[in-house]
């Protein structure tokens, strides 16, 4: 007899009227203030602040930031692709472990003359296994 | 203001921090919930976190400098 599959569901999502947090970025339609409804949509907006800050940045919490910052004048090599992905990978395994990363790409953007690059995270929510996937650019 | 509990004996950036988050659990449940530490949502608490230690500081310097004045 096959086992039944369960869904696992955060207590939050059951309730669609209840707000979670505040979604980035700040640009809503009714004021710079969009509030989030489900967990999905508030990992998103965490995992983009993670990667905006840099280690140093939060007070009294030094140690909050994917630290991106710290590769921005280097050469856009597979050794620094390898780096940005180990700097993802650990600082997201610490500051948001509701995450569970399938797979980082790191290119370089070619509308700004290959001096930005862009960084795209396929992820999945470790209790529902919904998967995602969020963009960042480094201009 | 009074029924809402607020606590005057915040000193830290902490205990401003913890009685913020405390304040917002119990006050805003259904606009709020998210309280991990990488939520863009920090951004305005431990900012006031930020404000209300600086203040305690200058109003406990302003006190010794009163106190100092009057003993002289």
């Amino acid at each position: 007899m096959p086992i039944p599959q369960t869904i696992r569901v955060n207590p939050l999502d059951l309730q669609g009227n209840i707000g979670l947090g505040v979604s980035l970025p700040f640009d809503g339609p009714s004021g710079p203030f969009n509030s989030t409804y489900s967990t999905k949509n508030q990992i998103k907006s965490n995992l983009i602040n993670l990667l905006l800050t840099n280690k140093g940045e939060r007070v009294f919490n030094p140690e909050f930031g994917a630290n991106l910052k710290t590769i921005l004048f280097e050469g856009i090599t597979e050794d620094t692709s390898e780096l940005i992905k180990e700097l993802i990978n650990f600082n997201v395994s610490i500051f948001v472990p509701e995450v569970q990363i399938i797979d980082i790409l790191v290119s370089p953007a070619l509308e700004y003359n290959n001096n930005s690059v862009s960084i795209t995270i396929k992820y999945k929510l470790r209790i529902s296994q919904d998967a995602d996937q969020v963009t960042v650019q480094f201009i | 203001m009074a029924d809402n509990n607020v606590s005057y004996l915040n000193k830290t950036f902490g205990e401003f921090r913890s009685n913020l988050v405390n304040y917002a659990k119990t006050y805003f449940p259904t606009s709020y919930n998210d309280f991990s530490e990488s939520t863009p949502g920090n951004l305005f608490i431990e900012m006031s976190s930020y404000i209300g230690d600086v203040m305690s500081f200058y109003l406990d310097t302003c006190l010794l400098y009163t106190s100092d004045a009057a003993d002289e």
